[in-house]
This record gives structure tokens, C-alpha cells and sequence, in this order.
């Protein structure tokens, strides 16, 4: 009895001890450049002509007397996709958080602005590249 | 057992709750294996929507794999509170209890990927907030996420996580708990049949990708709303952590303190009850309060068995269309419809894209419920013209175009009133409150806000208001509305042409509202307002010079603009920026129209782009309207630089345009080298004040409110007591009156322009009997659209009252004592004491504003005498005699050596 009770300690052991090193393996294969799985690194888009708020993909882009602002299409809450109601202000279907079109929040329950990624504005070409995070 | 089995009543005639949990799950997983068969994860939504619309067995299925699903959810919790209540969880090993309270969280694991597995909108956003909260955990966050949703949102990796890891995962630590691998058949026998009867009676259905409330699984309903009020995604892993400690210990804690741990978890219980309660029933839309049962009801969206029942048989076998991945069952009743453009034809974007209602549904009363008819209204335009994102924008333009805001009729009207003092003011048409200009506005001319509703189906005629988008586009041929009147007879007829939506917008569309107002319209077709009744017009012998609209009103033939004398419509020159608007809210219309006459008749300074560097909605245009030809040059406007995708450098590099909605191909003309615009003095004029042929004028118009009449109330179409009426007096003809209006050019910078103005206001108004009469005297800024080719004289300026503002009448010049006299043709006005044409005295300036802008005035004091002293020139001098260009570059040199007989005059 006594001895069957070591021989299962000694496999529990030994478990452990090829669980620690899988975890680990685990740990390091989530840490790698993951890059090309998560996302495409820019994102270009034609520039409207116009003032106007647009949306192309999961960017929003206000352009406002030439001025461009890009921002992206999701909740600082959780995550949710936005939408854009006529009164001018963008609204999340989910927990009912209020910005403005510029980003700014109005209503919570979300706390942050919304995220404006870095872009790339082309006037001679038309053309603006988000440089993204999803 | 037996004493367990004693413990609930319950219990004296169930089996086990362990066994029936267990039951439930063996359904959930055998009909899971059926489900796999017809399920793709790659095409969630289009694989479900096709089991729900067309095959009502794997529908059924997929109903047990659902309810068995639920209701081994809930009994899982009943069999926890059971053997929590009879404290039997002490027998089992505190290893063995710890996997089977963790296999709690496995279930709701297993819950919610089956819920993200539907694929919908609902499911995507969920999914979403799914990996924000698990990416919230410290440290293992990001590695859970991905390790549970993909590294993107990746269906087949939830899938994988549904069917094998979670599955397996409740099986063995079921498996070891209870310590047997099946149920027993008692317990199927209890169970089977309320699966099965709720399968049949409610087959969960799927939500539309664009439906705007979006509620997460019932059991989390309770999170949603917590979640609702504070902003800290971890707190709910903190708080499901929190609950499983608490299931964790409390078997194990002494039996005083479980008493007080069971009264805590009751009360935490009974308030996410609540909030569950609150968030299923009493939110809406954007998560906003809104107690509506039926909503909260009709969103879970079941059907049962007995709708595919009554399914006509012919349509069961029918393959169902599918359109840009999703399935359209409309299209298996309502096919062969003609009448569409490419774009907008139901092989492109099915029917639900417009007109919403059911697309996964052969039951006709299913499937138009929640259905639309008039799809272009701006009030649903969102979920319609946009609802795939076809018209990014462009539906938040016109929002804010003026043709919906219509700010600068409302501020206009509100300051004509008294009751504003600012005219840089801005309004919306659908915010008009209830003072007495906004209910003028509202009984009469915001019935021509383009945000009024359009009720019937039907064309846009003369007679029409309103309708959002299909104000202009909806295009209705011989067939359709021959199709339309049959309908109208028989509503259960399926009509076989379906009115096409269409970018060839035609004069027709614009002219319901534009023959009011400024009458641009009507000018611009040559046609002017007469004073005439309909009666008066029938008894007409020859009508030929006379056209009778819809709404009685009688004109007369004059002289229409050149352009429409080519075959230019009014799409030609004004851009779909323009009309739909930019996107900016604008005071008033100078502000909001781009085009002008030099983008087309002007040979210097011209910007061109190429097809390539456009923007993505020009040369969407140039494509539909096929318009693209390789290397060609497209001309921009020159104030806002937006492209004009029908006028293009032709070959010889000079300017062309093509008709947008015939293929007539115009060669533009530069302006003539007598243009005097290059010449002193006149390089402030615009082109239409000396190529506006006549503008419409009335003067002495009436406004007054009847108490005892029954007006209409054009917003909200309602009935209102008591009516504003308008009388007219006489109409006119005549060349524009002449002002400056200030502007500013493509950097900003302002400048000042003579342009052509008319009375926009030259009007008494009563709003009630018992008070005073309001008298106005406002000119207001008008491009008139009678442009014509030849240009107005300079007697027709420099020597006419009514050009320079003081009315019609005579002007006269006394040589011997080199004075300007005028007497006026109408009686002075008992109000202010000016002629009733009148826009300011003469040679004097106004002493209030009387303008209907801002940015616009009547010539000054100074302005007047310098047009009034070359127009003495004219008294003598006849200008057919001289070459005026000459005369006007040499005017300084002349007006310094001036003969005897040349007396200047003197003010």
C-alpha cells in the first residue's frame, strides 16, 4: 500500500515536472512576433474629398475642414464596434458609452477617449495609411 | 440516495438533478454531432440562416442542441444548490470538489461559444467583449484570449473549443464527481419530452447583422447591465472568480458562517436576478432604458414548428438565393422582379438590405414583420441605404445637407418674426419647436424638408414632399406604376416591377420643391408664376404659353435659361457633394453650393485630376455613369477642389462636358473677350449679374394666421387648429436687383462680389388678429437659373432703379443742375415709408438690416454714385457707338478730359 502510494506520488511528480516545461513552451509561443496572425500592419484607404465621418473597415475617419482624425471602431469599455448616430455622436450598442466623433467620451461607462492609431496622409495621392492595432 | 432524494419534494418524484443534468447534456452533445453535419463554422451565419429558413428538422435539431443546452445550464446550478443545501459535496474529495466547481466555468464556457458560434452581429460583438475581459487578466490574459478566440476573431478556433475542449473537459470532471459515465433512462424519459416540446414551440432564431440592440445570453444579461455602470472589464472575471471561490468554500466552512455565506449568496443571487430582469425587459436600443415587453420579447426572435408548416409547398424545395453570403428568403416568393438598376437589383443586394423585415423566414407573416416600405426615409436611411455600409456617409451628409436641415428657411423665417436678431444662426427643420414662426414653418415650408416622412408608395411628382433618398431616386417607370395601381387594388398580388433606385436623378425629382421659394425650377424652364386660377387657365383658348402644375398655379412662358435651351439638367453642374451635402452643417445655401460658372466657362487657372486620384465616390459615379475613359483629365472645382466627373479636358486640351444623364457631349465656351470683368471697375461682378436674363419678384406679399381654419402641421402630419395663410400681389419678371454679397475663397480669405438679389421678404404679417402688423422689407441673394448667353446692357446698371436697389420707376437725370432724381413707379410704403419694390432710398442707405443674410447688403452711398455717375455718361452717349471694352480701359483718362458738353453729376 504503502508503496503504491509513492509509485503515484512519483508519477504526479513526474507529471509536473513535463507540465512545467509544456507551460513554459506555451509561454514562450505566445510571446513570439505574432504579428502576421494578429493583424496587417497598415491599412490604406482612399481619401475622401469632402468633410465628412466615414468609416472604412475598423477605422473611422473624420476629416473636418481638411482636417484628418482617424479613430478606431471600438468601445474603450470592451471592445464593442460602435455606431453612428445622427446626432452626431458615436454610441456603443453594448453598454450605451457616448463619444463624440472626434473621440472624445461623452457618456460611460468608458473612461478613455477612443484610440486614434498612427496614419500616414498622401494628399497628392489621395491616399491615408493606418498604421493599425487590431 | 434515498435520504438525498428526501431533502426536496422534488425529489420524490424526479430522478436525481445530477442525473437529469447529465441527461441533458448527452442530448446536447448528440444533437451536436447531427448539428456538425450541416454547420460551417467558416459561414456561420449563412449555414444557420439556411437551417432555420429551409430545413425544419435541422432546425429542430439545432432547437434540442439549444434548449437541452439552457436547461442544462440551469439545472447544473439547481444540482449545485441541491448538494450545497444537503451539504453532500463533503464526501467528495476536496481535489474532486475543487475540479468540479472549477467545471462550472467550463460550462459557461461552453454556453458562450455556443452563442458565439450563431455567427450574428450579436454573437461578433460578444465575442469582442469577450476578449477584452479575458485579455484583462493579469499576466495569462492575452495567452487565454488567443488560446480561446484565436488571435483574430476565429470561428473555428471557438468551434474547436466548443465541440472538443470544453465538451471533454465536462465529461470528465462530470464523469468524476458522479462516477458513472451515462444517466439512467428514467432520467431521459423526464427530460425528452420538454426538449422536445420546447424545440418544436421555439426554435431559436438569429439577428440580422445590422440590428441595433445587441444583449448578450440570458445568463449574462445580469453582467451586461453591471457592466453598464462601471468601466472595468476585470471586475467581471474578479466577480465570476469571486463565485466559485464562494461555491468552493462554502461547503467547507463551519456551520455558522455558511449560514451567513448562504444568506450573502442569496442576496447577491436575488440583485443579479434583478439586474438580469432589468437588462432582458427594460433596455433597448444603445442599452437605454426603454420598457418595452414586446421588444424584449420579439428580440429573442423563435419560431416553431407550425410556421414551416403553413409554408406554401412549392416554396420548400426551392433553393434558396444567396446574396453576398447571406441567405434571402424573400427571394423565393417575391421572384423575377424587374425594374432594378445593377446596383441595387436583389442579385446584388437581396431585399432585407432595403427593406428589412425576416430574411430567414418562408412564413410570409414572419418574414414582414418589422418590414419597411419606404426605405429611403432619412429616419430609417441608417438601418436601410447604409445597412451594409453601401452609402458610407453619405447618409450623415444629408442628414445635414440643407435640404434637410433647411437652416437657412428657418432662421430666415425666425428673424423675419422677431424672434431672432442673428442670421449666422443654425437650425434643423425637424427641432422646429412651437413659437409662431416655427409653426408657420411648419404649416407651410417645412413641408418641404427632405426628412418628411413618405407614407404612400408611389412616384415623386410635382405634388410630393419629402421621402429622404427616394426623394430624388426613387424612379418609377410605366410598369411600375401600373404594377403599383394593381397593387393598390389587391394587396396580396406580388408585383412584378419593382420601382428602380437610380442615379439618374432627373429636372422632375428637383422640381416639386424648387418651383416654390426662388422658383429656380420653373425659371430655369423658362416657365413664370402668374396670378392666374386654375379656372382662369382653362378657359384659356391657347394654352401653348401656359403650363398648369399640379398644385394649381399658373405660369407663363419666358425666356428659359441657356443651359436647359441645350439639354442640361440640374445634376450636371450641381455634384453629388453638393446636393447630399458635404457632411457640414451650413447657416444657408451660398455656403453650401460649390459650384461655379468658372469651373466650366473659364480657361485660365484650371486644376484637373486624373481617374486614379480621385476619391472613391467620384469615381464610383464615373463608373455607373460610365463615364471613364483611359488618360482622360477631369476638371475640379475651383473654390473646393471636389472633381466634376462630367466635365474633362477633351483632346485639344479644351474643355468638355458630357450631359450625366443623356451622352450629348458639350464643348464649353471661355468668356468673351467683351467679358468686362477683366476691365476697372467691374472685377468685382459675378457672371449671373449681367447674364441673368429675369429673376421672379413679388412684392406686398400677405402672410396671416387664421385661428378659424384647420391647418396641417407638415412635420409631425397632423391636424392643427387654425392655419397661416399667404396672399400673393403681383408678379414680375424683371431683371435682378443688384447687391454685394461677401465670400471667401478656396484659402479662406474674403472677398466681395455684385450678385443678383430679389424681395425675398417684402411682406406684412399678422399673427393674430388682436396684435399689430409686422412689416418686412428683406432682399435676399438669388442665382435665379435664367442665365442666358448675351449680357445685360450698362444702361440696364447704370441707369435702372431697380439694378441699383430703389424699385422700379424712373430715373432722371437733370443736366443743367448735374443731378440724379428718381421717381418711383410704386406708392411708398405706410410701414417705412419706401416704395413697396423698393430695397433702400434713394441714394441713401438703409437704417436697419434689410437683407436676408448676414454676409450680403445693398450697394453704399459711394457704390451708388459711382454707378450713377458713369450712367450719366449714358443719358448722352449711345453705347452701340463706342467699343465699350475701349472706353472702359481708358475711363480714368476720359473722365479727366471730359468735353464741355459732359457734365458729371453732383451729389
Amino acid at each position: 500500500m504503502k508503496k503504491k502510494e509513492s509509485r503515484r506520488k512519483f508519477i504526479n511528480y513526474l507529471g509536473m515536472i513535463f507540465a512545467f516545461p509544456f507551460l513554459f513552451i506555451v509561454y514562450l509561443f505566445f510571446n513570439q512576433d505574432l504579428t502576421i496572425y494578429k493583424k496587417n500592419n497598415s491599412f490604406v484607404i482612399d481619401l475622401p474629398v469632402s468633410d465628412g465621418f466615414y468609416l472604412f473597415g475598423e477605422y473611422f475617419v473624420n476629416i473636418k475642414d481638411g482636417q484628418v482624425e482617424v479613430i478606431l471602431n471600438r468601445c474603450t469599455h470592451l471592445g464593442c464596434k460602435l455606431l453612428e448616430k445622427s446626432d452626431d455622436k458615436l454610441i456603443c450598442p453594448c453598454h450605451g458609452s457616448k463619444f463624440t466623433k472626434t473621440g472624445i467620451v461623452l457618456n460611460g461607462p468608458a473612461e478613455k477617449n477612443l484610440y486614434k492609431p498612427d496614419f500616414l496622409l498622401d494628399r497628392k495621392h489621395k491616399k491615408l495609411t493606418i498604421y493599425g492595432k487590431i | 440516495m434515498e435520504k438525498f432524494n428526501m431533502s426536496l419534494k422534488l425529489s420524490n418524484i424526479l430522478p436525481p438533478y445530477g442525473y437529469l443534468t447529465f441527461s441533458l447534456f448527452i442530448f446536447t452533445v448528440i444533437s451536436g454531432i447531427f448539428l456538425a453535419l450541416v454547420y460551417e463554422p467558416m459561414a456561420a451565419y449563412k449555414s444557420i440562416a439556411l437551417i432555420i429558413i429551409q430545413n425544419p428538422y435541422a432546425a429542430i435539431i439545432r432547437a434540442v442542441h439549444y434548449w437541452s443546452a439552457q436547461l442544462f445550464f440551469v439545472l447544473s446550478i439547481v444540482h449545485i444548490i441541491d448538494h450545497l443545501l444537503k451539504n453532500s459535496e463533503i464526501k467528495l474529495k476536496r481535489g474532486v470538489w475543487l475540479r468540479t466547481v472549477l467545471s462550472i466555468g467550463i460550462i459557461v464556457l461552453v454556453m458562450l461559444t455556443g452563442f458565439f458560434l450563431r455567427g450574428d452581429g450579436e454573437s461578433m460583438q460578444a465575442i469582442l467583449i469577450f476578449q477584452t475581459i479575458i485579455k484583462s487578466i493579469p499576466f495569462i490574459g492575452s495567452m487565454l484570449s488567443y488560446f480561446l478566440t484565436g488571435f483574430k476573431v476565429n470561428l473555428i478556433i471557438i468551434y474547436v473549443n466548443h465541440i472538443a475542449t470544453a465538451t471533454i473537459l465536462i465529461w470528465l470532471f462530470a464523469s468524476e464527481h458522479s462516477k458513472v459515465i451515462f444517466s439512467n433512462v428514467k432520467s431521459f424519459l423526464w427530460v425528452s419530452p420538454l426538449v422536445f416540446l420546447l424545440s418544436i414551440l421555439f426554435i431559436p432564431g438569429i439577428h440580422q447583422n445590422s440590428e441595433p440592440i445587441i444583449k448578450s445570453p440570458w445568463y449574462f444579461v445580469g453582467m451586461q447591465e453591471f457592466l453598464h455602470w462601471i468601466d472595468a472589464p476585470f471586475l467581471a472575471v474578479l466577480v465570476f472568480a469571486v463565485f466559485l471561490i464562494f461555491i468552493y468554500f462554502l461547503p467547507l466552512s463551519r456551520q455558522k458562517n455558511k449560514r451567513i455565506l448562504s444568506l450573502l449568496l442569496l442576496f447577491l443571487s436575488f440583485i443579479y436576478f434583478a439586474a438580469s430582469i432589468l437588462g432582458l425587459f427594460l433596455r433597448g436600443e444603445n442599452w437605454e432604458f426603454k420598457a418595452n415587453l414586446q421588444n424584449a420579447v420579439s428580440q429573442y426572435n423563435y419560431y416553431n414548428f407550425f410556421n414551416y408548416l403553413t409554408i406554401n409547398d412549392s416554396l420548400k424545395n426551392k433553393k434558396i438565393r444567396i446574396v453576398k453570403n447571406n441567405p434571402e428568403a424573400c427571394m423565393s416568393c417575391h421572384q423575377n422582379v424587374a425594374g432594378f438598376t445593377v446596383s441595387h437589383s436583389p442579385d446584388s443586394i437581396g431585399c432585407s438590405s432595403c427593406h428589412l423585415g425576416n430574411p430567414l423566414t418562408l412564413n410570409k407573416n414572419a418574414a414582414h414583420q418589422g418590414i419597411v416600405l419606404m426605405s429611403g426615409n432619412l429616419s430609417i436611411s441608417e438601418r436601410t441605404c447604409n445597412s451594409q455600409g453601401c452609402h458610407l456617409g453619405i447618409t450623415e451628409r444629408v442628414n445635414n445637407s440643407l435640404m434637410n436641415t433647411m437652416s437657412g428657411v428657418v432662421s430666415v423665417d425666425k428673424y423675419a418674426f422677431g424672434e431672432i436678431d442673428n442670421l449666422h444662426l443654425k437650425f434643423r427643420a425637424d427641432e422646429t419647436g412651437f413659437s409662431s414662426a416655427d409653426k408657420h414653418l411648419r404649416g407651410l415650408c417645412i413641408g418641404c424638408h427632405i426628412g418628411i416622412e413618405k407614407k404612400n408608395p408611389g412616384p415623386v411628382n410635382e405634388t410630393s414632399r419629402g421621402g429622404g433618398c427616394s426623394a430624388c431616386h426613387l424612379v418609377f417607370l410605366k410598369n411600375a406604376q401600373s404594377d403599383l395601381m394593381k397593387w393598390k387594388k389587391n394587396r396580396s398580388m406580388l408585383i412584378k416591377f419593382h420601382p428602380s433606385v437610380s442615379i439618374n436623378v432627373d429636372n422632375s425629382k428637383c422640381f416639386g420643391c424648387h418651383s416654390r421659394s426662388g422658383r429656380i425650377s420653373t425659371n430655369f424652364e423658362g416657365w413664370h408664376e402668374t396670378l392666374m386660377s386654375e379656372q382662369d387657365y382653362m378657359r384659356l383658348s391657347d394654352k401653348s404659353n401656359y403650363r398648369l402644375l399640379d398644385d394649381g398655379r399658373v405660369f407663363r412662358k419666358v425666356k428659359s435659361d441657356i443651359h436647359f435651351k441645350l439639354g442640361l439638367e440640374c445634376i450636371d453642374c450641381h455634384s453629388s457633394y453638393e446636393i447630399m451635402g458635404d457632411g457640414i452643417n451650413y447657416a444657408h445655401k451660398e455656403e453650401s453650393v460649390k459650384s461655379e460658372c468658372e469651373d466650366c466657362h473659364s480657361s485660365s487657372n484650371t486644376s484637373t485630376i486624373d481617374f486614379n486620384r480621385m476619391d472613391s465616390e467620384s469615381r464610383k459615379i464615373i463608373k455607373l455613369r460610365n463615364l471613364f475613359v483611359p488618360g482622360r483629365r477631369y476638371i475640379l472645382q475651383n473654390r473646393t477642389g471636389i472633381p466634376l466627373v462630367n466635365v474633362f479636358l477633351g483632346k485639344n486640351g479644351k474643355k468638355m462636358m458630357r450631359n450625366k444623364n443623356k451622352d450629348t457631349i458639350y464643348k464649353l465656351k471661355s468668356p468673351s473677350a467683351f467679358c468686362g470683368r477683366d476691365i476697372s471697375g467691374h472685377k468685382r461682378l459675378s457672371c449671373q449679374s449681367c447674364h441673368t436674363s429675369w429673376s421672379p419678384q413679388c412684392i406686398g406679399c400677405h402672410t396671416e394666421f387664421n385661428p378659424k381654419l384647420t391647418g396641417w402641421d407638415n412635420l409631425t402630419d397632423k391636424k392643427t387648429n387654425g392655419a397661416w395663410m399667404e396672399k400673393g400681389t403681383d408678379y414680375f419678371s424683371d431683371m435682378p436687383t443688384l447687391g454685394i454679397i461677401e465670400k471667401r475663397d478656396k484659402t479662406g480669405k474674403k472677398y466681395e462680389q455684385v450678385s443678383t438679389f430679389v424681395p425675398g421678404m417684402i411682406m406684412t404679417l399678422r399673427k393674430n388678429s388682436s396684435k399689430k402688423t409686422l412689416f418686412k422689407r428683406l432682399f435676399a441673394p438669388a442665382f435665379s437659373h435664367t442665365i442666358q448667353r448675351e449680357s445685360r446692357d450698362c444702361k440696364s446698371c447704370h441707369n435702372s432703379s431697380l439694378a441699383l436697389g430703389y424699385g422700379r420707376g424712373k430715373l432722371l437725370y437733370d443736366e443743367s443742375k448735374a443731378k440724379w432724381s428718381f421717381i418711383p413707379s410704386f406708392v411708398n410704403s405706410r410701414y417705412d415709408n419706401l416704395p413697396l419694390d423698393a430695397w433702400i432710398p434713394f441714394l441713401k442707405e438703409s437704417s436697419s438690416n434689410n437683407s436676408t443674410r448676414p454676409y450680403t447688403r445693398p450697394f453704399s452711398v459711394d457704390e451708388q454714385k459711382r454707378i450713377l455717375t458713369v450712367g450719366a455718361c449714358f443719358v448722352c452717349h449711345n453705347i452701340n457707338d463706342y467699343n465699350i471694352i475701349e472706353v472702359l480701359r481708358k475711363f480714368k483718362n476720359y473722365k479727366q478730359h471730359l468735353s464741355k458738353n459732359c457734365i458729371l453729376p453732383r451729389f
